[in-house]
């Protein structure tokens, strides 16, 4: 019993949860500010550059906005940070020990896990009392409200298809047996659909509204420093290594135990990355009106046409 | 209900300080207020201490990037007065220095239009471009921006023929990159969809605003001071007035970068035209009486005014700058927009506060002056002494 | 030297506060980030709230309405922050100098407070980029 709550404890903070996602994640966020600056014919930051960047936030003055609410205030970036904190162990367990790790219904939690970080920049920016940061809260709620739908009917291909299995374990042992569910039509078209809803999770151009520099100032974060900034920041580059992991795991078979396998899991995560790196250098930001009415339109009719094709069996 | 959203006044990007209180309705902006004054340096008050000879370097600092602009407005106005006739060379000089100033000013916009639009890839290659056209600059004016080339009478500083064909090899890239530019815009359906139909400006309210430039030629209005006041060069080489009519953001940023391809054929032909000659008349008084000038900045019609009484300071120096006129029209352009559009409507006008502010403090119930130069300074004066006391001096 | 200094030298965020500007200085700090120069080799980046700030970029020759929120903005920001000068307006006042619209300078307003001054006008970018090093070499020395 303590044994297994001793590994449990690692695996939540050290491997795979907080300290290697957070380390993968800050070296990804690296790679997504160096491509992003090659692609606009600039040098870019060095290696290190994102470590830096929260060691010194957590060297700084926090401040608490005047009239904010200062539990919300401060209790918000560390919901984030548990909520992709515990999305990355359960997804790396999966993904590690294959159809061991895993429990029933643990995709479901996921979901919940993985709308956590956004919850908290809406509770920041509510807690913040500043109008451009109430501005982007609200943007990112109607954000949410938008790609949720779209992601969870995305969810339920890989659920129709291995016939109702609702654990990361099992779903991924089924793929190992006949194939990723990407290969077949339907997993193709649940792919499609679930990028844009993946760039929008990340909030990256064309989906930032709730961080618009130019619009809203840095919108829902405007008011933070220090600490809670830096967890924000260190939430935020976790999830770029959460949310794609989470959709190669889902739906493109993971990584497999031989080392081969390994490999080509590691090069799918890392050719999802650097499209949504691209997308966002190649497109402006939209506005959060047309946002969700594409989301609820054309990716949601995409996500549907996947569940029905999932369902006749292709 | 309606919250009041304010944008500024010092705001990421937009380079200067202003105060927009937006009221918005959920993301409608219903009412839009427009506050000035951050940058306000008392400028014509600057230049009546000046001689004629020195007000150029002032004006120039009247806004950085309309830099050969406003002097050029303002030798005109004092050539005017004087009735000076300016070597034809030196007419050539100014136009080519205007242009230069007009290509990096409308790719520095598009530039800040592109962030605006959180596409920051064409934010950094059109200020990629807008560097050549910076070291053109250097290169023949001694300086990036703030050239100190006008004089009354003529130009400051020949240029050197050597560096021309450098010049208009870098006008051919130029060319090259900038019609690159244009096919990017004109193709791209995400900008379509931000732009086209937003921030409508019709004729009708352009005229009623007094609006001017890029800003009102995308609204039909093909208004151009170069072509219908001709100075400097501007009647002795071709080049068309651009204006389209779709009375929208989308308009606006096609005038300007299709206005940036005019102004490479200016150059080109003015480089081309260009003879050997003085470039200066040598003037050594001005005479009591006033003139006016006008120049087509970047940004619309800049217009100086000028009045001397025989010694060797203006006694009345006046500017209006561009962005004095179009400012306003931010009314009828961003109510009824959502406060996304508003920052890029309010930007596509392309505003320059240090040129607009020029005040006297007026009473609104009356609209009589309340208070003029001399009790500013005592106010001024009583304020710094206040300020100092809070300080703990 | 420590690791937090370490790391503050590594990742200085600039906030950019115009005061009173003819805005040549301030498009010239906007060329810093651009590719000619970009000063995020160097860790720098633009940031949109002073609350995220390290270093303030002061231009201008501030008039007696900047000047009191150049002070708030000041205020504002978390500490240790760095202000710099950028500019003969923000240093001296420049050209504008005994204006009836102008307060006391940048120094006066905030005692102490200035790191570097970067006269030039407008300083070149690589200027502003090495009164921005020296600034931060100043750090280390403390
Ligand atoms: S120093 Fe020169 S360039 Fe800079 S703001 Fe002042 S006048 Fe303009």
């Amino acid at each position: 019993m303590t044994a297994n709550f001793f590994i449990a404890l690692l695996r939540f903070l050290i491997f795979p949860g907080l300290l290697f996602t957070a380390v993968v994640g800050l070296v990804m966020s690296w790679l997504d500010r160096k491509v992003t600056a090659r692609v606009q014919w600039r040098v870019g930051p060095p290696f290190l550059q994102p470590f830096y960047d929260i060691v010194k936030l957590l060297g700084k003055e926090v401040i608490v906005p005047a009239g904010g609410s200062r539990m919300a205030f401060l209790g918000a970036p560390l919901v984030g940070l548990a909520g992709a904190t515990l999305a990355a162990t359960l997804i790396g367990t999966a993904a590690i020990y294959g159809g061991g790790g895993g429990f029933r219904g643990d995709i479901i939690i996921l979901l919940y896990l993985l709308v956590l970080p956004s919850l908290a920049v809406i509770l920041g920016g509510a807690a913040s009392k500043n109008p451009l940061a109430s501005v982007g809260a609200s943007r990112e709620m109607k954000l949410l409200m938008g790609y949720e739908l779209p992601f969870i009917l995305v969810m339920l291909v890989p659920i129709i298809q291995s016939g109702g299995m609702l654990s990361l374990g099992n779903l991924l042992s089924f793929q190992a047996q006949h194939g990723s569910f990407a290969a077949s039509l339907s997993g193709v078209v649940a792919l499609v659909a679930v990028l844009p809803c993946l760039q929008a999770k990340l909030a990256l151009v064309p989906f930032d509204q709730a961080e618009a520099e130019t619009e809203i100032m840095g919108g829902a974060l405007i008011e933070y420093s220090g600490a809670p900034l830096a967890v924000f920041k260190l939430t935020k580059a976790m999830m770029l290594f959460t949310a794609p992991m989470f959709l190669v795991v889902v739906l493109w078979g993971g990584f497999g135990q031989t080392l081969g396998s390994a490999l080509l899991g590691i090069g799918k995560y890392v050719a999802l990355l650097v499209l949504v790196i691209l997308l966002r250098n190649t497109n402006p930001r939209v506005k959060i009106k047309h946002a969700v009415r594409f989301f609820w339109g054309p990716v949601t009719a995409l996500a549907l046409i996947a569940v029905l094709l999932a369902l006749v069996g292709v | 209900m309606t919250t009041i959203v304010p944008i500024g006044p010092f705001h990421p990007l937009l380079e200067e300080p202003e105060l927009f209180r937006l009221h918005v309705d959920g993301e409608t902006v219903v009412d839009i207020e427009v506050e000035i004054g951050w940058n306000h340096r008392g400028i014509e008050k600057i230049c009546e201490t000046k001689t004629f000879d020195q007000v150029p370097f002032v004006v120039e600092r009247i806004c950085g990037i309309c830099s050969a602009c406003h002097p050029t407005a303002y030798v005109q106005a004092v050539e005017d007065l004087a009735d000076i006739e300016v070597p034809e060379r030196a007419l050539y000089i100014r136009s080519v220095i205007t242009e230069l100033e007009r290509l990096h000013s409308h790719l520095l916009w598009l530039g800040l239009a592109g962030h605006f639009l959180g596409y920051n890839t064409v934010f950094m290659w059109a200020w990629k471009y807008r560097e050549p056209v910076l070291d053109i600059c250097e290169e023949l004016t001694g300086n990036r921006n703030n050239y100190a080339m006008l004089k009354v009478g003529g130009v400051r500083r020949d240029l050197d023929e050597s560096l021309f064909p450098s010049v208009l090899e870098r006008m051919d890239d130029l060319d090259k990159h900038l019609n690159m530019l244009v096919g990017a815009v004109t193709d791209d359906p995400v900008l379509h969809a931000r732009l086209k139909g937003v921030g409508i400006l019709t004729p009708e309210a352009a005229r009623a605003y007094g609006a001017l430039g890029p800003t009102v030629r995308a609204s039909g209005i093909p208004i151009d001071v170069r072509r219908d006041h001709p100075y400097a060069a501007y009647d002795l080489v071709d080049w068309d007035v651009i204006s389209v009519d779709s009375c929208d953001v989308y308009g606006r940023a096609v005038v300007r970068l299709l206005e940036c391809l005019e102004s490479v054929k200016i150059i080109r032909r003015c480089l081309d035209q260009m003879r050997p000659g003085e470039i200066d008349s040598g003037v050594k008084e001005i005479p009591p009486g006033e003139g006016i000038g006008h120049a087509e900045a970047p940004r619309g019609e800049t217009f100086h005014y000028v009045r001397s009484d025989g010694t060797n300071r203006p006694i009345r120096h006046k500017a209006r700058a561009p962005t004095y006129m179009n400012l306003p029209t931010c009314r009828a352009t961003t109510v009824g927009e959502s406060i996304t559009d508003a920052t890029i409507i309010l930007a596509s006008v392309d505003p320059c506060y240090s040129c607009t502010e020029r005040m006297g403090v007026y009473d609104a119930s009356t609209g009589q002056k309340a208070l003029d130069g001399k009790q500013l300074i005592k106010l001024s004066q009583e304020k710094t002494r206040q300020l100092r006391e809070e300080m703990g001096e | 030297m420590g690791l937090k200094l370490k790391a503050l030298t590594k990742s200085p965020w600039v906030f950019h506060v115009s005061a009173g500007s003819c805005n040549n200085c301030d498009i010239e700090i906007l060329d810093c980030l651009c590719p000619r120069f970009d000063i995020e080799r160097f860790g720098a980046l633009l940031v949109g709230s002073v609350r995220h700030a390290d270093a303030l970029l002061v231009t201008g020759a501030m008039n007696r309405k900047s000047a009191m929120r150049v002070k708030k903005l000041y205020d504002q920001a978390p500490k240790p922050c760095l202000v710099l000068a950028i500019g003969t307006c923000a240093c001296d006042q420049g050209i504008f100098r005994g204006s009836y619209a102008l307060t006391t300078p940048l120094d006066e307003l905030l005692p102490g407070a200035v790191t570097a001054y970067v006269p030039g006008c407008p300083p070149k970018p690589e200027a502003i980029i090495s009164g921005l090093v020296k600034a931060l070499q100043t750090l280390q020395d403390k």
